[in-house]
Order: structure tokens, then C-alpha cells, then sequence
């Protein structure tokens, strides 16, 4: 390697280590709102659309925060687009929805954020979030994002069953990771609804954001919520983003996972993964029983479990699933000696590798009754 | 005087002699020195991702950093120490050397599938070298993308054929599900099925971070014609059926994760089969359906004279 370009390898290397940037998982109203110029509600009658364009014109109907250029925005957005034809294709058809403008400096067109990934980046849809054509009553006081995620479930609770802009997924890209009196109100109506996509939806933002119960909720609603296909938001939130450290929640993801059937939609694999993360003393006797599973995959995450607990690792949490900071044991513990160091694991291995490391984790709680 | 400063000269000689002594003393008895992490660990973890060093996401995430540092504590008096690192794998990691105070680890290749860390570094000062300091390079390992949920063309503009999402989640090699992080897709070798199929192939994707349906990306695929768009040949029908047998064609897709390249990026070779690959299949279209064969995830390290399945120019479908 040339010394010039070795040292623009270095600097590239390492010129991001500057950058302070947060941790979100997906993006919500809160952060496209920060990305925006202008959040509003607008009408679309017309477009454009070529394979790596679209371009079309946003009456503005109402602001609901940031102030826009004109009552009429043209649009112009870069995208692979689904349709096939090399030529552009005219298309008239009336859209009604929630825009979040960008761009539209030093001489750009004005664009739009991509507000409802869980419908892709591929179609329209994608473009905005459905809003209703009569306001909602919102409170006075009531804050700007809280105002844009009312206005988000006006617009998917007025829309058709079973239409795209009714789906409740659109609630979940819309939360984001936000946590405000709102989305904790719609949380709560979902959870009390009859519908199973909102039932699951709402557990699933429950999860995410370690509301009290959740578990609880989630054994109740699980026989409603297995076979409709927001089950699998709910799966999810359990595995990566629930870490309820609470004995009781504790306790109870454990009698879940342990009377959840083998398969059953991933639930009880998601329940081991999220327990074993968080390795409380709580955890353990669940965690323990998994060393002689026939699952390997359940014994690697019980080794994974007992040994973080040991060694004084921190909760696995998706704030350090890339800094990989999970792996930085360095808690206080009164049970880490060189010998539990030794025998950290946290992936799993050949069964050569994993046998030792079950004995030794075995062996080492049954020497542990006062954990029992 | 004279002989004062004789004694003097001979004190000098007898103090002189007894620092080597003691330098020399202490040289042997040296005591070993520590490398450590950035906040005192004892292991340190960071990403490989083929190459690409992801400064694409500041406005939502970046945590994947492609090198790391670790600190040395020489442990000797000695205030110019010979410092020299090594790996045992010298193929995965690159040590640059900072003084005698520590080094930048850059990722050269990932960890290996398996139990534990696996790549070691060493720091031997003055010759006396350090315990061996684990290391995981970690990468985008696996890929799970779920069954297609099929809808009817109402929002691409031509309302007949049909179209359906992937919802796709990716893990470490840790099994840990990976946080958004910029990706594109590339698409090679389609092979017509249809005697005359105009549908071709569409345009490669990108996703980035800021794109993510929580901890997903959704794809999308439709072959969908109408108003005025060209027919399809041949056409394709609403509803979805997996009864069909009429194929029109197939392509290889792989996702790269690392960067999402402005599109188009097609064929491009400096930004299209760039990143960390963990996903190769076939997307085999009909006319009422797509199928997805041939997966290949996570995709095995080359094996010379071989070339990884995701290589350009490396195809899944036939």
C-alpha cells in the first residue's frame, strides 16, 4: 500500500470516530421530523414516475409544523421505482397524506422523506402517512410531535379495512422510538381493541419501550394475535428490544418462554434470547434448565446467559448491539474469577467448542445453590 | 583536593556502576505489559464490512466501527521502549502502532464462525511481550426474509399484475439482530424464461438507515402494467397464485450492507458489489407469482480458486 493512500485508509478509517450521532431503530415521526423543513398534510393528483424518479405536485392542506415554500410544492424524488417501462409514466390518482419536505436548497427540487418504509421505497405509498381529511381534535398544549402522531392514527383509523393506509404497521413506523403521552395513549387503545393487528402492534411498542405488564399482556393476547401477521412485530420487539429487568416481568417471560410450545412462531426463542440479554439473578434458574436442552442453540444462549451474569456484563440492549458494548464485562460481580472468564461465551460454536462450556456452566451452578 | 576528587570520580564510577546494576536488574524482572480497551476492557469488539468504512449514517446511526483502539501500559522505565505488536491473524487485522501507548486496530476480515474470540494481538516491549488481548471482528452475518405478502398493483400506477413485500432482518455473527445501517442490493444475470419477456430486470435498491421499517427493510418487488405503460409480456394476473408455471424470467440478488449508493448504481463495480454480502438467492418470476430459490445465507468465506457466491459475475440462478 503507498504511504499516501495508506494514510487516506487511516483517515477514512477513523475519520467517523468524531461523529456523535444517537442510536434509532428505524425512523419515526420524531426523527423525520428533525430531518424536515416542513411537516404537512397535502393532496396529490397527479404524478410522474420513470425506474429512478418521481416527480409530482403537493397542494398543502395544513401545516402541521415548520413553514413550507409555496401552497403548491413540486416534488421530485430519486428511487428505484417499481415499474419496469423505460419511458415516464403519467398517472393520475388522487393521494391524501401526511409529507415530510427536505431538500430544496442550492438549487435542488424539493423531495420528500421516505415516512412509511413498511410499505418499501419502491411505490408512493412509501412517500407519506395517511391522514384524515377532517382534522382530529387535539388538545391545547399538545406538542408538535404528538400533534403529527394524532393526526397519523385519525388517518389510518379512517381509512378502509384492509387498505393500505389502514394497516396498523404505519403506527409502528410512525412511533419510531418515540416515547410521549401520546404514543403511550395510543399503546393503551390498541392493547383494548378487538383487532389483532392493533392488538399486536401496540405489544409490540409496549415491548420496544419496556411498559410494565407487557408480558403479561402478551400472554394473554398471544392466542388472538399468533395467526395474523403483525405477530411477527411482536416476536421481534420481545427478542431485541424487551429488557425489562423487573423481577416480576422477569418471572414471567420465564413462565412464557417455558410453557410457550417448541416453534410457536418463534415466541419461545425470542423469550430465551430476550432473558438470557438480560442475565438478572432472576433469569438464571430459567437459563439453567436450558444447559441440558436438546436445542443447542437454547444451551449456547443459557451459557451465554450465566456467564455475562458472572463475569458482570452489561444488558444486551439494541443501544449496544453495534458498539458490541455487551461484550465489555465490566460490572461489578463477586462471581468473576479466572476461570469464569475463561469460559465466557456469548456465540455459539462447534459442538466441541460448546460441550466444555455447558459442563463447565453446569457444574458451576449447581456450586451456586444460594442462586437457585 | 586531589584526592577528593579522585573519590569523587570514584563515588561517580560506583554510582554509575550501581544504576546499570540496577536498570539492568530491572530490565530482567520487567514487569509484563497490558494492553486494554478504550475504557480499561479486557476485549475489544468492531465491525468488518468488506472494506466499507460506513460514514454514511451520521444523521441516524453509526456505530459500526470498522477500527478500534486499545491502550498499552509499557511497564518499564525504559523512556524510548522498543514496542513491537503482532496478530495471529494478520489477514483480519491490521495494527498500527501509537508510541508506546497503544495502537489503531483496523478490520481487515471477520472473526470466524464459532465460539469465543479468535484473533489475538500481542504487544512485546523491550522483548518482554503481553498476555495475548482478544479481538472479535464482528460482520453482517445472516439475513431472514420473510414469506412475500402479495397485494394488487393499486399504487404503481398500472393496475394490472401483481406485487408483494419481503420484510428482511439481518444478525451479526452473534446472532445479535443488527440495528439499521445503510444498504443496496445488487441484481445480475437475468435470464429471460419467455420466449420475447419484455419485463427485464428493475432497478437496484438502496435502504438507507433512515429507510428501515424498525429493525427491518422491506423490499419490494411487482411486475405490474397499465395504463400507459408498455404490456407486459406476457401478462401478468391478480391474484397471486403459487399454481402458476408460467416463468418469465430470473436474476441473482445479493445484499451489500455498508453503504446505499445513489441510484442508479447498476454494474457498477465501485459502489454496487461493495460492503459485507451476506445474502445470495434467485428471484424467479411468473406470471401470477415470484418464487425466491437458492439461498444462500451466510455466504461461506472464498475458497481459493474459488470466488464467494457474491462476487460480481458470481451467479445463483441459471
Amino acid at each position: 500500500m503507498k504511504p499516501q493512500t495508506f494514510l487516506r485508509f487511516i483517515a477514512r478509517a477513523f475519520a467517523f470516530l468524531a461523529v456523535s450521532v444517537s442510536w434509532l431503530p428505524g425512523a419515526g415521526v420524531d426523527y423525520l421530523s428533525q430531518q424536515s423543513g416542513a411537516v404537512f398534510v397535502g393532496s396529490v393528483s397527479t404524478r410522474v414516475e420513470t425506474p429512478t424518479q418521481v416527480s409530482f405536485t403537493v397542494n398543502v392542506v395544513r401545516v402541521l409544523s415548520g413553514s413550507v415554500p409555496s401552497l403548491a410544492v413540486n416534488i421530485v424524488h430519486q428511487w428505484a421505482g417499481s415499474l419496469r417501462t423505460a419511458s415516464a409514466v403519467t398517472i393520475d390518482q388522487p393521494l391524501y397524506g401526511i409529507w415530510f419536505l427536505n431538500g430544496g436548497s442550492l438549487g435542488h427540487p424539493w423531495d420528500v422523506l421516505t415516512a412509511r418504509p413498511s410499505m418499501g421505497v419502491r411505490i408512493i405509498l412509501g412517500l407519506f402517512l395517511p391522514a384524515s381529511t377532517t382534522p382530529p381534535m387535539i388538545a391545547a398544549g399538545t406538542s408538535s410531535l404528538d400533534n403529527i402522531l394524532h393526526e397519523v392514527a385519525a388517518g389510518v383509523q379512517s381509512a378502509p379495512a384492509g387498505s393500505p393506509d389502514g394497516d396498523p404497521t404505519i403506527l409502528l413506523d410512525a412511533f419510531g422510538s418515540t416515547d410521549t403521552p401520546a404514543v403511550r395513549t395510543m399503546i393503551a387503545a390498541g392493547l383494548a381493541s378487538d383487532n389483532p393487528g392493533y392488538q399486536a402492534v401496540s405489544l409490540a411498542g409496549g415491548l420496544a419501550r419496556g411498559l410494565p405488564g407487557m408480558i403479561h399482556e402478551l400472554s394473554a393476547l398471544w392466542p388472538q394475535i399468533n395467526g395474523d401477521r403483525h405477530a411477527m412485530y411482536v416476536v421481534s420487539a420481545l427478542r431485541d428490544s424487551w429488557r425489562d429487568t423487573t423481577p416480576a416481568e422477569v418471572q414471567d417471560a420465564a413462565s412464557l418462554a417455558a410453557s410457550a410450545p417448541p416453534g410457536s412462531n418463534g415466541l419461545r426463542a425470542a423469550a430465551v434470547r430476550a432473558l438470557a440479554a438480560i442475565h438478572t439473578p432472576g433469569t438464571l434458574p430459567f437459563l439453567a434448565t436450558l444447559l441440558s436442552s436438546a436445542d443447542p442453540s437454547e444451551q449456547e444462549r443459557a451459557v451465554y446467559g450465566l456467564s455475562s451474569f458472572a463475569n458482570g456484563c452489561p444488558v444486551q440492549s439494541p443501544r449496544n448491539a453495534a458498539s458490541m458494548a455487551y461484550l465489555e464485562c465490566n460490572q461489578p460481580s463477586s462471581y468473576t474469577t479466572a476461570d469464569t472468564l475463561a469460559n465466557f461465551g456469548f456465540r455459539q460454536g462447534l459442538p466441541a467448542q460448546e460441550a466444555p462450556l455447558v459442563a463447565y456452566w453446569q457444574t458451576w451452578w449447581n456450586g451456586h445453590s444460594e442462586l437457585h | 583536593m586531589r584526592e577528593n576528587r579522585e573519590t569523587r570520580w570514584l563515588r561517580g564510577v560506583e554510582f554509575f556502576a550501581a544504576a546499570l546494576a540496577c536498570c539492568s536488574s530491572m530490565a530482567t524482572a520487567q514487569t509484563q505489559p497490558v494492553i486494554t480497551g478504550p475504557t480499561g476492557g479486557s476485549s475489544v469488539a468492531f465491525w468488518y464490512l468488506g472494506g466499507i468504512y460506513p460514514g454514511c449514517c451520521s444523521d441516524i446511526t453509526n456505530e459500526y466501527w470498522t477500527g478500534w483502539t486499545v491502550n498499552l501500559a509499557a511497564n518499564t522505565p525504559d523512556p524510548n521502549p522498543a514496542v513491537y505488536w503482532s496478530t495471529n491473524s494478520p489477514t483480519k487485522i491490521q495494527i498500527v502502532p501509537n508510541g508506546s501507548t497503544g495502537a489503531s486496530l483496523i478490520a481487515l476480515g471477520h472473526s470466524a464462525p464459532g465460539g469465543g474470540y479468535d484473533i489475538t494481538i500481542t504487544a512485546t516491549v523491550d522483548g518482554v511481550s503481553s498476555a495475548p488481548f482478544p479481538v472479535l471482528i464482528s460482520t453482517i452475518w445472516k439475513v431472514t426474509q420473510s414469506a412475500p405478502n402479495p397485494f394488487a398493483c393499486n399504487f404503481v400506477g398500472a393496475l394490472n399484475g401483481y406485487q408483494a413485500t419481503l420484510t428482511n432482518s439481518a444478525t451479526d455473527i452473534n446472532g445479535v439482530t443488527i440495528i439499521p445501517l445503510d444498504l443496496h442490493e445488487s441484481l445480475e444475470n437475468t435470464v429471460s424464461k419467455y420466449p420475447s419477456e419484455n419485463w427485464g430486470s428493475p432497478v437496484e435498491g438502496n435502504w438507507a438507515a433512515g429507510t428501515w421499517s424498525g429493525n427491518t427493510w422491506i423490499d419490494t418487488v411487482a411486475l405490474c402494467w397499465g395504463t400507459g405503460t408498455v404490456v407486459g409480456v406476457p401478462q401478468t394476473v391478480w391474484p397471486w397464485s403459487t399454481s402458476g408455471v408460467t416463468e418469465i424470467n430470473t436474476l441473482t440478488q445479493k445484499f451489500w450492507f455498508g453503504s446505499a449508493p445513489p441510484i442508479p448504481h447498476s454494474q457498477n463495480p465501485s459502489t454496487d458489489f461493495q460492503g459485507a454480502c451476506p445474502y445470495v438467492q434467485s428471484v424467479n418470476a411468473y406470471t401470477d407469482h415470484v418464487t425466491w430459490t437458492n439461498v444462500i445465507t451466510p455466504v461461506p468465506d472464498p475458497v481459493p480458486p474459488n470466488k464467494s457466491a457474491c462476487a460480481q459475475g458470481q451467479f445463483d440462478n441459471s
